[in-house]
């Protein structure tokens, strides 16, 4: 959605001005493969987002079509995955790097960005403001409507402004369901903690809409494993699910794929975060110099 | 499968005495006097603490009453873990009642989950049975399970129905006859030494040529440091519910009789006392 649409309209349309420094504006014209609903991209930076977006609904489709082979991700094939993204990292300089546990030999890789976008009120009175009800299953949309007309309630007080939002992103590795995990958290510079509803203001419309229809069913709050602090996540119990026929592919055309390449410009658009199309590139060079 | 049922019951049933305080800088109305109760190991704070809450509004302004959350001796406690965990890991060492500080301002972001409601224990809850079914058959056992299947675990441990919970657990505790057990066993080892919160691995019952794996086998590849080495004093003490099993104890049986209601182990270890 383009931040000066009209029917983005009033105050909606600012949230997304605000936001554009992480989504960037739009430019081209296409459509979103299931919903029809008018898809826009940046032919430059957003191309790697939408082919992301395409290729997840191609992993929906083909799940049925294919048999139930195993295509786990070992913990070694996820750490050479992770150095090969890296390395590719450096030479884009995108800020991705990889963290040590200390005392093991286990890490994950990690990356920090900037960005401008709405923040909340103090969090704690925004999770605490439906005491002991239970959670909320109605379509994301309508939640944003109502908290919206919340916000208009407000005078003075917790307005919300436009401020500039760290937002952190780790991959690490899950030995029970052998793939990769994404976790990630969003604060202000003096570290209030963003709240999910409020990360997904700063999220590109398509990816809410189509793949976050149940949000709390695949995204919540879970403590991080390795240092202990609450991140959001992605759960990962149906990733084998949605990778198999991506792998199952390229093994049928005997072709190398990095499985990290693969997974995290799928499900990181959904969280704002996206994989330059170049790292496609990273499993060929896989092929050329195998470890 | 589980076949020790006294076993299953006296886990089930151990309970911590506890004594609530309300922080001394929370601005009361009144005098908020301390709250005690019997906590079941097997639960969840936030799951337990609806009468904490209750208690300790009532001498509270409305204006006043933020998201509540438990301390002890300056620990946020992690509402995810068992009860019986926070205990043994922070506490094992203290006089009874176990003394719990309760806050209602400046809820630490930086350490605790929240929790706005009893369905977020419960997505938890499941989710965790649902990893730990993933290590033990594929997640085969609880995908085959009905919504209601689901619901009769979670209802068991919010309503301490020990036999509505363990009439589905047990298909949860089942193996084919022919292995030697899970396919992985599900645990976690705790500690409080470093930032890292747990350490999980894959371990599986049994070695290939079929030799049982033990406690201390489980302890030499995660956690050696637990071991006491030869004429050394115990440095470490490793604790299930409270106990601390013989390092003998086939970790096989500790999964289908130690696991908490969420289907894994958890393992604590604690620095020895050095009396």
């Amino acid at each position: 959605m383009h931040a000066d649409e009209p029917h983005a309209g009033g105050h909606r349309g600012a949230c997304w001005k605000k936001a554009e420094l992480v989504m960037r504006a739009p430019s081209r014209q296409l459509r979103d493969p299931l919903s029809n609903d008018k898809l826009q991209l940046n032919p430059d930076s957003d191309s790697a987002r939408l082919t992301g977006f395409v290729k997840f609904h191609k992993f929906m489709a083909g799940e049925r079509a294919q048999g139930m082979g195993v295509f786990h991700l070992e913990e070694e094939t996820f750490r050479h995955s992770c150095r090969q993204f890296i390395c590719h990292s450096r030479a884009l300089d995108d800020g991705w790097s990889w963290e040590e546990v200390e005392g093991s030999d286990e890490g994950y890789m990690k990356k920090s960005i900037l960005g401008v976008g709405r923040t909340a009120p103090p969090p704690a009175l925004d999770w605490c403001s439906r005491p002991g009800e239970d959670m909320d299953t109605r379509p994301w949309t309508e939640q944003v409507l109502e908290d919206e007309d919340e916000d208009e309630e407000q005078v003075g007080g917790d307005k919300e402004t436009s401020s500039v939002i760290r937002y952190e992103y780790h991959v690490l590795y899950s030995c029970s369901y052998q793939t990769p995990v994404l976790y990630f958290r969003a604060s202000t510079l003096d570290g209030r903690s963003l709240s999910l509803e409020k990360m997904w203001d700063n999220v590109h419309p398509n990816y809410r809409q189509r793949l976050l229809q149940g949000p709390w069913d695949t995204i919540t709050q879970q403590e991080h494993p390795l240092i202990g602090q609450p991140f959001f996540v992605l759960h990962p119990c149906r990733t084998q699910e949605f990778m198999r026929p991506v792998l199952a592919a390229a093994s049928a055309e005997n072709r190398s794929l990095n499985y990290i390449v693969s997974w995290l410009s799928s499900v990181g658009p959904v969280v704002g975060l996206s994989v330059p199309l170049s790292y496609a590139s990273v499993a060929l060079q896989a092929t050329e110099a195998p470890k | 499968m589980a076949d020790d049922k006294d076993v299953l019951r006296d886990v089930w049933f151990g309970r911590i005495p506890t004594c609530f305080t309300l922080y001394q800088d929370e601005i009361t109305e009144r005098e908020a006097e301390p709250f005690y109760l019997l906590l079941p190991r097997v639960s969840y704070l936030t799951l337990v603490t609806d009468k904490v809450k209750k208690h300790f509004h009532k001498a509270m302004r409305q204006e006043d009453l933020e998201e509540m959350w438990f301390e002890y001796e300056g620990t946020p406690l992690k509402w995810h873990y068992p009860i019986g965990v926070l205990f043994d890991l922070h506490a094992s060492n203290t006089a009874l009642p176990w003394s719990i500080t309760v806050h209602f301002k400046d809820f630490p972001e930086r350490d605790l989950l929240h929790c706005p409601s009893n369905s977020v224990i419960e997505a938890h809850f499941m989710s965790s049975i649902k990893e730990a079914d993933t290590l033990k058959h594929k997640g085969q056992v609880v995908n085959e399970m009905q919504k209601k299947d689901h619901k009769q675990l979670w209802m068991g441990l919010q309503n301490d129905k020990f036999d509505q919970f363990w009439a589905m657990n047990r298909k949860l505790m089942e193996y084919p006859t022919e292995d030697s057990g899970f396919r992985y066993i599900p645990f976690r080892i705790y500690q409080t030494m470093s930032d890292r919160p747990f350490i999980q691995k894959l371990f599986r019952p049994a070695s290939p040529d079929g030799h049982t794996h033990t406690l201390g086998d489980l302890l030499k590849v995660v956690f050696p440091a637990a071991i006491p080495q030869d004429d050394e004093q115990k440095k470490y003490l490793v604790v299930v519910h409270g106990i601390e099993p013989l390092l003998e104890t086939p970790v096989q049986w500790l999964s289908e009789h130690l696991s908490h209601p969420d289907n894994f182990l958890h393992i604590s270890i604690i620095p020895a006392p050095s009396d």
